[in-house]
This record gives C-alpha cells, structure tokens and sequence, in this order.
C-alpha cells in the first residue's frame, strides 16, 4: 500500500481514482462550462453529465489513464451539443461554417497572437468573451483559461493547429474591437454627463 | 534600434499581463461549497446506481476485507502536531474573516487549507476509501433522511405540513433508516470495522437530527407558538426511535479510530467552508458562534489524536501513562468513562481506544449539528446554535472560570466575616466557613495539579457553601472592629429588621448608622 505519490496509479481502485478527477477538475470543467454557456445551472449540469459520461466509458471497461483530456473532450462535446440545441443567433450561424483559406493565412502573418493581446484588458475579454460566437468562445476559453497547449487543442477539437490558429486571431480582434466599442460609449456617455 | 528584442520584450509583458487579468478573473469563476457538495453527490448517486461490473471491481471490497487496519499501521499516521498556535490563530482568522466579508472570502482558492491544517494529517487513502459503496451508501441514505426533515420544516413554516404529508416523511425517515441497518448489516460481513463506523456516522446524523427536532420544540413552547415549528410529535418521535435503533444495534467492538479520524477531517473541513461562504442569513454574532463551535470540535480532535498517539507508544511496551486526566466532552458516556479511568493508574490500551472513540463521536455529532445549523436555513429559525452545540471551553477559560469563582467565594467570605454573625446560626456558619476553606484549598491546589475537573468541583462547591453562609448571615451589621476570624457574638443595635432576638447586653458596639440609642 505505498503508491501515495502517484496520482493516476492503477493500484488505486476505478471509484477513487474517478472522484479524486472530481475533485481535482470540477472547478475547471465547471469554470469552462459557465464561460460557455452562461447559465450558472445549466453548467453545473453539463459537468454533472460530463462526469456520468465518463462513468459510463470506465464502466464498459475502457481504461482512462489520463482523466484530464478525456473530460475536457467529453465536456466540450456536450456543450457543442448544447448550442446545437439551441440554435443560437444567426450570427453564431454565420459563423459557424468558419472556412480557412488563402486569406486566413495571410491574417496569420500579419499578427501574432501576442500583438493582438498587447494592450488588450484581461478583465474586459472575460467579461465580454460571452457576446462572441462560441467557435471563438471554445479557442480563447481553452487556450487562456484552461491554458491548453496548441497540441491539446488540435486533439480536443478535431482541427488544425492552423485553423485554431486563425479562430484565436480572429476572436481576438472581434474581443479587441468589442472593447473598444464599450470604451468609446463610456466615453461618450461621460461626456454628455459633463455637458449638461 | 533593438527593435526585435525590445518589441518581443514588450509583447511578452503585455502577454503576461493580459494573462495575469484574465486568470484573476476566471479564478474567481467556481462552485459554491454546496453547489459542489451536490454536484459530487449526485455523481456518487450515479455511480450507485450504475455499478461497476464484478470483475472491475478492482480493490474496493477486496481491501476492505480486514486489511484496512494493516494498510494503515504501516503508515506513520500522525506526525502532524496540532499545535495551539494553529487553533488561536484559526479562531481570530475564522472572526475576522467574517468582519472582512463576502468578496475577499469569494476570492481565497483553497478555503480549507489555512483554516484547517488538520486536513494535512489524513492518510489520502483513507479519506477516499470513504468515498464509496456500501459506506457511502449508508450517507447517502442518511442525507436523503436529512432532507426529507427538512423539506417538512420548510412546509411546516409555511403551514402546509399536513397530517398526511407529516406521516408520508415520517415513513420515509424509517425506511432510509432500515435500509442504512439493513446496508450495515451485510457490510458486516465483509467490512466490520466499516460497518462499525457507517453504525457511527449514521447514528450521528440521527443524533443530530433528534437534538434539533428536541429543541425546536422547546424554543417553540417557550415562544408560546405557533405552526413554525415541526412541534408534531409524528416526526420526532419518528426520528427519535431511529436513534434508538441505531444505538442498540451498535456493537461492542468499537471501529478503529482511522477512518473515523478521516470521516471528521471531511466533515469539518466541509463545516469550515460552509462557515466561509455564508453570505446571507448569518449574523456576526452567529458566525462568531459557529466559529467557536468548529474550534471546540478541533480541540476535542486534536485531544483524540493525543490520545491515539499515546496508545501508540503503550504498545511499545513503554507504559507511560497518558495524560488521562478527565477532560470534560459534552456527553455523558464519555464523563462515565473518563470517572472509571483512575488518574493513577496506566490506563488499558482499550479503554483509551474507547475514549478516542466516544470523544470522535461527540465531534461528529456536533459537526453534523453544525452543518445542519448551516445549510438548513428552518433549522437556522428554530434553533438557537448556542443551545443545540453547548460550548466546550477551553483549559485556559476553565482554569479562568475556576479563579473567578473562587473569587467570589472569597469575596462572599469577606463580606461574611465583615459582619456580626448572629448567635443561633454562629456553629453554622463557623462550619461553614471551615468547609469553604477547605474547599478553595483543595481547588487551588486542583489548579496547580492541573486536575481541571477536580478543581472545578471543588470550586464550585467553595462558591456554594459560601452562599449559603452568606446567607445565613443575612442582612447582620457590619463589624467594625477588625477581627481577623473570628466572629464575635456582640449585640448591637440593629439597622434594619431585627432576626437576633439573644441580647445579652454585654458588650455594646458602636454601629455605622445608629437609628436607635444604645443601651
């Protein structure tokens, strides 16, 4: 009895190991969750299914050596499922056939993921993260919250690095211009404030 | 013009610090400590009810089967010490946490960590070997019992608990109740020592449970009331008798105090979170309480965990005798059991073995009292925590207790000997006064032996007989001539009422206020 220092040992029964993955990851799947989705319960939902699902994988015998990734892909799927439920606004429609081409590598070059965050507030993209699309909200969420690698991401999403690429890029500039929009109002409201 | 470098050094701060923003907002995104109590036990409830198959069943049952105890004793298990420093310092954190409010609160990652060092000491195996079935079937079936109780408080505060809805819980409280005995009882087979400590957390919910119901309808006759109060004698009476069983159905042997250690260690940490959240509902006051409650619970811990290490070293063969000084717990098993265990003696690995156990149990029982006090807001209405969870105090307060009640009985003695004793309670008083001293000796002599409760009762007789002597001297005048101590049989001119009808006219004594003239 003395594997206490490797986590994932397989010397630990299913059930622990499967609660100590709650215990170590509900927080981050449910933050996730909610930065998806917006509905406090709905989230918590998603985790709860999340972790029933994965139950059910254990169950059937497959073995999970790694619980992070395999959540993170099943939580991601669920909420993808959400969101085609859903059918949100025509704008996530509009979006949702996001092509890359030629083009898109041209944006690439242009910037960098770096410039495009330089001078940009953490705070405010968070806060307002929620008015994009959410093939923008998946990227920027799993890139900055979950701080998942290029690699991880190709894996979780089923795409190139190219086209995570150009979705960061091009979520980013929307997430840019979004502040400087609400900027640009509140500088207006304070003025018409001072006027009168 | 270091273009590159300089553009790449400046990117990466502002990088690093559009990441620093971002993460420090989205930290503060996560599950309140109910909502992630729930949530883990819903997924436990899934896991129960969609098992694993036999032949994944790899270590749960297979480990259980006796070889707990081994595993442990392998490890060395505590050699954390929890030091006082930790404790003050987690009393004034836990106040001023409070007076600080919400937001900073909000913010903390690990809510449990500095607050409960205790968390450090549980063996991780341990604590998650609690996390499953048929262990955590019985909590399951206890925390579906706590609900029911507490959705028929809520409809009773509203005023809709019929009799009909009032016999429908009751029933259900006494069919989770059987299945919990039912699910002990086959655990036996393959886990007693599980057993035993499901029998223990289950009885403790009962135990809670009952208390509240108990004093809910005491504070209710006392606020001459009303329909607020689960007061129905179905439901308590319902509660109550599950008690009963789970006591009877205990065994002799006790578990091993391991798993029990770590069955605390989970509840009170969840306890200190809960104190840590609590937004709404809670005043200073009732904060400051709960806090104090936790505390005592620790203390009663760590004391267990003293005793626990020492049984370690009796085993060693070096009978040293553990400081068993009968400390006082708030149940009566334990009072029973420490007045067996003689101060002198080196007392039997089994009988400290049992009082680790009954101090746990106490712990328990007031942690489930505390959480229910927490997360059920009727139980909030209707109790008062002051009264559910008396206080333990601590060796400080009770040494400071003892000294202002010796105090007192001095003070009471001083105005004694001050006055006139009056001649048909003279013998009275003088034995009285004999016995008030031996008693404050024998106290004050406790205190140094740091026998607390010998002390205490000395002390608390020394106060008793020097009320009575006080009044048996009564409303006597004031000597003025100052006599050391003796009490000298003069007769004066009273003041006020007269109950001294000897006057043997001896002596004649000049009073303070003389309304009369002396004769």
């Amino acid at each position: 009895m003395a594997a206490f220092d490797k986590p994932d040992n397989t010397g630990k029964d299913h059930e622990e190991r499967f609660l100590k993955a709650f215990e170590e990851y509900g927080d981050a799947l449910f933050r996730h969750a909610f930065l998806r989705i917006s509905d406090r319960d709905r989230a918590i939902d998603v985790v709860h299914d999340t972790f029933a699902k994965v139950w059910s994988y254990v169950r059937a015998g497959h073995e999970v050596k790694n619980f992070r990734p395999f959540l993170y892909k099943v939580l991601n799927n669920l909420i993808i499922d959400e969101y085609r439920k859903a059918k949100e606004a025509s704008l996530d429609a509009l979006f949702e056939v996001d092509g890359v081409d030629e083009g898109s590598f041209q944006e690439l070059q242009q910037d960098s993921v770096e410039s495009l965050i330089a001078n940009l507030d953490g705070r405010q993209a968070l806060e307002l993260v929620s008015e994009l699309p959410d093939v923008y909200r998946e990227v920027l969420i799993l890139r900055f919250v979950d701080e998942l690698g290029p690699k991880e991401m190709t894996e979780l999403i089923e795409e190139s690095e190219n086209v995570i690429s150009v979705r960061l890029h091009r979520g980013l500039k929307l997430l840019r211009s979004l502040i400087e929009e609400r900027e640009a109002d509140a500088r207006a409201r304070r003025k018409s404030h001072t006027r009168t | 013009m270091h273009e590159r470098g300089g553009r790449a050094t400046h990117e990466h701060k502002a990088m690093s610090d559009f990441n620093e923003q971002l993460k420090k907002k989205s930290d503060a995104i996560k599950l309140r400590v109910t909502e992630r109590r729930e949530l883990r036990e819903r997924i436990v409830a899934y896991m129960e009810y969609h098992p694993l198959p036999e032949n994944l069943k790899t270590s749960a049952t297979k480990r259980a089967a006796g070889s707990v105890q081994s595993a442990v004793v392998s490890e060395p298990f505590f050699t954390y010490r929890f030091g006082g420093r930790y404790l003050k310092s987690a009393a004034v954190l836990g106040m001023l946490l409070f007076v600080v409010g919400v937001p900073t609160l909000a913010e903390r990652s690990l809510p449990g960590d500095v607050l409960y060092p205790m968390k450090v000491l549980v063996n991780e195996e341990v604590r998650s070997s609690l996390a499953f079935s048929p262990y955590a079937k019985v909590e399951w079936e206890a925390t579906r019992l706590e609900r029911r109780l507490s959705e028929a408080r809520l409809l009773a505060q509203e005023g809709k608990l019929t009799e009909d809805v009032e016999r429908e819980v009751a029933e259900a409280v006494k069919q989770h109740s059987d299945s919990a005995q039912e699910t002990i009882l086959a655990l036996r087979e393959t886990d007693s020592d599980g057993a035993a400590l499901a029998e223990i957390a289950f009885a403790s919910v009962l135990e809670a449970q009952a208390d509240i119901m108990t004093l809910g309808e005491e504070q209710a006759k006392l606020a001459d009331a009303s329909s607020e109060v689960v007061s129905s004698t179905v439901l308590a009476s319902a509660v109550r008798e599950a008690h009963a069983d789970a006591l009877s159905a205990q065994r002799e042997r006790p578990a091993t105090p391991e798993r029990l250690f770590a069955l605390i260690e989970r509840d009170t940490t969840y306890a200190q979170e809960l104190l840590d959240a609590i937004e709404d509902g809670a005043t200073e006051r009732e904060a400051q309480n709960i806090a104090r409650r936790l505390a005592d619970i620790s203390r009663k811990v760590s004391r267990a965990q003293e005793l626990q290490s020492s049984l370690a070293s009796l085993e060693e063969g070096i009978v040293e005798p553990a400081p068993v000084n009968a400390e006082a717990t708030s149940s009566t098993e334990a009072d029973a059991l420490t007045a067996t265990l003689a101060v002198e003696a080196a007392p039997s690995r089994d009988s400290v073995s049992a009082e680790v156990i009954s101090i746990l149990r106490v712990a328990l029982t007031d942690t489930r009292k505390l959480i229910s006090f927490m997360t059920d807001i009727e139980v909030r209405h209707t109790v008062d925590v002051e009264q559910l969870i008396p206080i333990t105090l601590t060796d400080e307060e009770r040494v400071a207790e003892v000294n202002s009640a010796l105090e007192r009985a001095r003070g009471l003695r001083g105005e004694v000997e001050a006055r006139v004793v009056p001649d048909e309670v003279a013998t009275k008083v003088e034995f009285g006064l004999g016995e008030l001293e031996l008693a404050i000796a024998r106290s004050t002599a406790a205190l140094d032996a740091n026998a607390l409760t010998d002390a205490e009762s000395a002390a608390a007789e020394a106060e008793a007989l020097a009320l009575d002597v006080r009044a048996l001297v009564g409303e006597s005048p004031l000597e003025s001539v100052s006599e050391t101590s003796t009490t000298t049989p003069a007769t004066s001119t009273p003041t006020t009422t007269e109950p001294n009808s000897g006057v043997e006219g001896d002596a004649t004594t000049t009073t303070n206020t003389t309304t009369t003239p002396v004769m």
